[in-house]
């Protein structure tokens, strides 16, 4: 059985591990609230942006447009989105499985799949796997995401209109609840237009300068703000997840005071018992 | 008779009014819309968009995007980034200006992405001082 003084430092210990186990609880939960309003934000701005070039790729069959056009995907580039910092559960676990996964079933599908990773967990995963990665970025946060994924974006962009990729993938983790992310595989080129239904009945628009020039204005804005609501889904799913194992580390914190306190009890009545023993029995060899 | 105006950017709307009149910056050059105008689509370079809300001009820089003047007298604004003129510094954004300007004159590479990016970045320098110098002459 260990000391008592053992015993009070371990209890010590735990008990301050869980000061920060529930400070991180905190934090993750007011950063996941702001990444959650820019995501409410963002969205009618990605929404209205989708429709009009829906529309125009609609009316003016630029469906030969490069960003639209829907080539044989020969080489084809993943962007995984991880986070720098762990202590968030399976976050970082579940994507880049899934990222191996894919590389595993569709090598055979493509001719060569490029890797792009946002995130210090995932670059650091995949080159101890020794994958080859075609770029690299550092995770993102929310004061910088805008900036940065429109960098991601132009890169991206650049090299599928220099002929380099033909099919670009977001694997990100979608944000559903504090408890759950959705791993989603969404196709981010070619621009995939909406169907859309009233296809005759909308007004006709004059279009200046024209409508070739003014879809080329807006695809780029579109795919900028896909990787900034996909980075955002990222994050708010990285501090969800890291809400949720936070609450559990505090939760497993208390238990394991419990059961140390108890045995801190345990220990110290055992000494008293044996402290009286021994003066009864002092006592005893006096008679 | 009054427009609706609607500036929106990915970090959410940042301006929604009854407004007059309002003139905007097109990739063709500045335009007006009034009540009536007909249904249209323009692409917009970065500029200065100004607008007549209740008898006073208001400036906003804007980012490249486009704008949608729609049937209903709503005139919709889609844009990558925003400055009030209020939260303009003129003398860091003119330092700003003067310096992406240095850089563009010694590009001597390809006309690559980068360069590129200098001329965005120099257009949004401008157009940040123009609506802070508009706004400080009224």
């Amino acid at each position: 059985m260990p000391s008592l003084k053992a015993i009070r430092k371990r209890i010590a210990s735990v008990k301050s591990t869980q000061k920060i186990t529930r400070a991180m609880k905190l934090v993750a939960a007011a950063k996941l609230r702001r990444a959650q309003e820019n995501i409410l934000a963002a969205r009618p701005y990605a929404v209205k942006l989708h429709e009009l070039i829906s529309e125009l790729a609609l009316r003016a069959d630029f469906e030969d447009h490069p960003l639209l056009a829907h080539r044989e995907p020969h080489r084809v580039l993943l962007v995984v989105m991880t986070s720098d910092r762990g202590m968030c559960g399976a976050f970082n676990t579940n994507i880049l499985r899934t990222a191996e996964k894919y590389l595993r079933e569709n090598k055979a599908n493509h001719e060569q799949i490029d890797l792009s990773v946002v995130g210090r967990k995932g670059r650091d995963y995949l080159r101890h796997r020794h994958y080859e990665m075609k770029s690299t970025f550092p995770g993102l946060d929310i004061p910088g995401a805008l900036e940065e994924s429109k960098q991601i974006a132009d890169g991206i962009i650049e090299d599928f209109l220099g002929d380099n990729l033909d099919m670009v993938y977001l694997l990100y983790n979608e944000f559903k609840s504090a408890m759950s992310q959705k791993i989603t595989v969404e196709q981010l080129l070619p621009i995939v237009p909406l169907e859309l239904d009233d296809g005759g009945a909308a007004i006709d628009f004059v279009y200046e300068p024209d409508k070739q020039t003014l879809l080329e204005t807006v695809m780029p804005m579109y795919v900028h703000v896909e990787v900034y609501r996909a980075a955002l889904e990222s994050m708010a799913s990285e501090f969800g997840a890291r809400m949720t194992a936070m609450e559990n580390a505090t939760n497993n914190a208390s238990d394991m005071i419990g059961a140390l306190t108890l045995q801190f009890n345990k220990a110290r009545q055992a000494a008293i018992t044996k402290e009286l023993l021994d003066i009864v029995g002092g006592a005893e060899a006096l008679k | 008779m009054s427009l609706h105006l609607e500036i929106v950017t990915p970090k959410g709307s940042v301006v929604d009014v009854e407004v007059s009149e309002v003139a905007l910056p097109g990739k063709l050059g500045e335009f007006g819309v009034l009540d009536g105008h007909i249904p249209f689509l323009s692409a917009l370079k970065p500029g200065v968009v100004r607008y007549l809300e209740g008898g006073e001009w208001k400036q906003l820089a804007i980012g490249s995007g486009y704008a949608e003047v729609g049937a209903s007298r709503k005139v919709l604004v889609l844009t990558q980034s925003h400055a009030r003129p209020g939260e303009i510094d003129l003398g860091e954004t003119e330092k700003e200006l003067a310096d992406l300007e240095a850089q563009l004159k010694a590009w001597s590479g390809e006309l690559t992405v980068e360069h590129q990016e200098l001329l965005d970045g120099a257009a949004w320098a401008q157009a940040r001082i123009d609506a802070r110098k508009a706004s400080s002459h009224n």
